[in-house]
């Protein structure tokens, strides 16, 4: 390739690559839109035409086509993946790996066919913590009631004995009030008595606490395998990259990916949210809500399903599935653009007390499950999205390199900072998102994560206390201040001196801090033009040699409103698309 | 043929990185540059910077001369031509730039790059980078690198979805054995041997649900699979049935190159236009006529031979 580019360099003096045949050119612009050549037909068909301005009329058409093709949907979808490799839900995190706990919820069973409830679903266990006995299905009084699932809205089933029962959804244990919200099995011969439900427990309003059975498969294994197009896990693993194939898709500014107050889900992932905040005794109102209702969804959707599908991958702001997840607009109303960059939320938990503490600002993609779920803790978080959303990469510093001791910050001291001189800054803002082993979702400083409140040997709480350092650059609270307050360790936002590409943003804290600084100071649009120059127009670009050209369209990504669509669109008519083999 | 194989060894040259240069500290018993020029000072400044500063990092300041001048020498924030008290190149060299990064090389002040330069173990002093931008007028003109090469690889994917449309053959067929290709995050994933899986990886993948990523590159394991990707998956489209057959359009099975000339040749156009989207000139149809020649005693090998060769030709592998 050296060769036949430098004769073409020689002959053309200074073009490195021939002017593509018209054939060739459809060849480039089918592979980079779709992922795949044209056909015969599609070359014969514009080799034909007689002009060359028929023929580039006719490749604009081809474009505009392909742009607007499902196919180009599911390229946005690879680049997202090729970009930001979030792997697997659950993946990396604590999560125990055997099994996939992401809905926290009960499986319900089929009673036997040869029964006198037939199909019927309830909660079936020969043991008595675990639900009604399989004999229930052959009573000719159990009780039944007909309820609409949320995993099918459109539709009833017929729930046998407790499953159904009606709410209040509560029972007494012996250590008091029990909220059946909480209540899971999340696999059957767990004895663990916290994570058994009460023998009174249903399924809650609309089935919410539960899960529907999947014929001849183990319990949980149906939502748990990555490959399958129906499990829960892979439509986590895939939220990330949907979110971004969506704001291609619907030209939102590619800035809504790390500042957004929304994300987008199918029903089944939506159920994952809900009990991942359910679980905290402060969300009930959720039972409350028709999040699982698709009539109810006028929110766009991709175009791999019809707009009222309850699998379609719908907009939807996180706060209406996590009210945690703070959306910081009135009425929970979608920011986008301008209006997503101006959210902000401050919270100092080394002079607030924990009461005024409601949840961690949305952030797009920075706050989705699959987000945490797939890069642990929070230096990883921050090194993996400062790698993706910055271009940047971490290497080990040369053995020649001379390095302080290091002592107890590894931002400040040792050979490690050589990277977390800019990880740690970073990593300020991911603080407070753990999982327990189980799966459930904990919110550091906050209701289950309350620092204050907990048993500090149990984890993450254990984990925490050794990795936020009082008086390092990721923790910067005194001895004093957590002394007075546990949660302060809890600190998520910078305050000058401190700052992450020489900002210290304006004070709103977690990761939608980090995503405000990552725009605000055009380290994201420098990253996303060079991705996209990449994939669609083809050279690597590198930093130090083509800062000129990356800050040229940079600019120009910035006059599409950072929209990704009408900028692929200018990318392609640039000269040196027309360049190649 | 030729120019398959100088592309190939092109674009494993291509993939070959550059290593970094330069240690700090450096070697004291060097001579201190003294000329106040820009390369100059790139040259010296390399010596401490370009460890940390050079291709491939996170700030490649030090990557070229154009790189340092692009990002340095033309940024009023590092550098104010005629004025060395302005910019913040030599406050940072001095550990007193402020900020969340104070000082370079970071570290405990000995650590930086004054008081490296005062024990000699640098390749330059302070006055001499006082005097070089004390001497700098205007913007610089910086030193451009050659035009961009424009042409890449086929992903793995590209690779697998080309070779399926084109040639009407399933990668997970079993006419593929276990040299064919399967994508590892596909659902359902159809490898149960994992050795499609394997192979896909061995074109660089991705395989995103486990954290690993795409790869470009063009290294000997591309090679060795790529030539059994492009002769398997030929080899399943000749043997597939007449009516179905991709490759063998204008010609058939039994035709020779003694009893059929025009229609072999006519089948090679055909596979120009379908597997490089264009019209091949008369120098390429000959040369694989020729190929088919030297082969035809058994067609199958033949057109095999005539298919995979346009597959691996840089044409479909590039774009």
């Amino acid at each position: 390739m050296q060769t036949v580019q430098r004769q073409s360099l020689d002959e053309d003096g200074g073009l490195i690559e021939p002017e593509l045949s018209t054939s060739r050119l459809v060849r480039r612009i089918q592979l980079s839109l779709l992922g795949r050549p044209p056909t015969v037909e599609e070359i014969e068909a514009i080799d034909a035409l007689p002009t060359p301005e028929a023929k580039d009329a006719a490749i604009a058409e081809l474009i505009e086509t392909d742009l607007n093709s499902v196919d180009f949907y599911r390229q946005s979808m690879k680049l997202a993946h090729d970009w930001f490799h979030v792997g697997a839900h659950n993946e990396h995190a604590n999560i125990s790996h055997g099994y996939f706990t992401g809905h926290l919820a009960i499986e319900l069973l089929s009673c036997p066919e040869t029964s006198r409830h037939a199909g019927k679903l309830g909660l079936l266990s020969n043991y008595v913590q675990y639900g009604d006995p399989w004999s229930i299905c052959d009573k000719a009084d159990a009780t039944v009631n007909s309820i609409q699932p949320w995993w099918a809205p459109e539709t009833t089933v017929q729930i046998i004995g407790r499953a159904g029962s009606a709410t209040p959804q509560s029972a007494i244990r012996q250590n008091g009030a029990y909220d059946c919200g909480v209540a899971r099995v999340t696999d059957r011969g767990n004895s663990s008595p916290d994570s058994a439900p009460v023998p009174t427990c249903g399924c809650g309003p609309n089935l919410t606490y539960c899960l529907p059975p999947k014929n001849g498969r183990l319990p949980n294994s149906y939502t748990f395998e990555p490959n399958e197009a129906d499990s829960s896990r892979r439509l986590a693993s895939e939220e990330v990259a949907r979110l971004f194939a969506h704001l291609v898709w619907q030209d939102r500014p590619l800035s809504d990916f790390l500042v957004g107050n929304y994300t987008v889900a199918p029903v089944w992932l939506k159920h994952m949210y809900v009990r991942a905040a359910r679980f905290d005794a402060e969300n009930t109102a959720l039972d409350d809500t028709r999040w699982w209702d698709p009539s109810l969804w006028t929110s766009p959707a991709d175009p791999e399903h019809s707009p009222g599908s309850a699998l379609a991958w719908h907009e939807v702001v996180q706060e209406e599935l996590h009210p945690n997840l703070l959306s910081l607009t009135p009425g929970r109303v979608l920011a986008s653009g301008a209006a997503a960059l101006a959210r902000s939320a401050k919270f100092d938990p080394r002079l607030e007390p924990t009461s005024m503490f409601k949840g961690i600002p949305s952030a797009g993609a920075l706050t989705t499950l699959v987000g945490e779920a797939s890069y642990p803790r929070e230096r990883v978080r921050a090194a993996r999205w400062l790698e993706t959303l910055t271009c940047r990469s971490f290497v080990p510093p040369p053995p020649s390199v001379m390095f302080n001791d290091f002592r107890r910050d590894p931002a400040t001291e040792g050979n490690c900072q050589h990277c977390h001189t800019l990880i740690d800054p970073a990593a300020v803002f991911f603080k407070r998102w753990s999982f327990e082993n189980n799966g459930v979702v904990v919110i550091g400083g906050f209701g289950r994560g309350d620092l204050s409140a907990a048993n500090t040997e149990n984890y993450p709480f254990v984990r925490w206390l050794k990795a936020f350092e009082p008086a390092t650059v990721m923790t910067p609270a005194t001895e004093a201040q957590v002394a007075q307050n546990p949660n302060a360790r809890f600190i998520d936002f910078l305050q000058a001196p401190q700052a992450l590409f020489g900002s210290s943003g304006d004070g709103t804290y977690g990761p939608l801090g980090f995503g405000k600084i990552l725009v605000e100071t055009g380290e994201f649009d420098r990253c996303a033009v060079r991705q996209l120059y990449e994939r669609f127009v083809g050279p690597k670009l590198d930093p130090g040699e083509h800062d000129a050209l990356i800050e040229a369209l940079r600019v120009r990504f910035l006059a599409h409103d950072r929209k990704v669509r009408p900028f692929i669109r200018e990318l392609l008519t640039r000269p040196e698309m027309k360049r190649g083999l | 043929m030729r120019r398959a194989l100088i592309s190939l060894a092109g674009l494993l040259q291509l993939s070959v990185l550059t290593g970094c240069r330069g240690t700090i500290g450096g070697d004291p018993e060097h001579a201190l540059a003294t000329e106040c020029t820009t390369p100059a000072v790139f040259e010296a400044l390399s010596t401490t910077c370009a460890s940390c500063h050079g291709a491939g990092t996170n700030k490649p300041f030090f990557s070229s001369q154009s790189s340092f001048e692009q990002l340095i020498v033309s940024k009023p924030q590092w550098v104010v031509p005629g004025k060395p008290n302005e910019g913040k190149l030599l406050p940072i060299l001095r550990g007193e730039a402020g900020g969340a990064l104070p000082q370079m090389p970071p570290g405990e002040p000995s650590a930086s790059f004054s008081a490296q330069a005062r024990a000699g173990h640098t390749a330059i002093s302070m006055q001499t980078l006082s005097c070089w931008i004390e001497g700098l007028t205007g913007t610089p003109t910086v030193t451009t690198s050659g035009p961009l090469p424009i042409a890449r690889r086929l992903s793995a994917q590209q690779m697998l979805t080309a070779l399926e449309q084109q040639l009407g053959v399933s990668g997970g067929s079993s006419a593929m054995s276990t040299f064919g290709l399967s994508v590892p995050d596909a659902i359902p994933n159809t490898d149960v041997y994992a050795q499609r899986d394997q192979n896909y990886a061995a074109l660089g993948g991705p395989h995103w649900l486990d954290n690993r990523r795409r790869n470009d590159s063009v290294n000997p394991v591309f090679i060795q699979t790529f030539v059994n990707t492009s002769q398997v998956y030929c080899r399943a489209a000749v043997n597939a049935p007449a009516a179905s057959n991709r490759v063998l359009k204008l010609a058939s099975i039994s035709d020779t190159t003694a009893t059929a000339a025009p229609k072999i040749r006519d089948n090679i156009r055909y596979l120009g236009k379908l597997l490089l989207s264009q019209s091949l000139p008369d120098d390429d149809v000959e040369a694989y006529f020729s190929l088919f020649q030297s082969f035809e005693t058994n067609r199958v090998t033949a057109w095999t031979a005539v298919c995979s060769a346009m597959v691996r030709d840089p044409l479909w592998l590039t774009y």
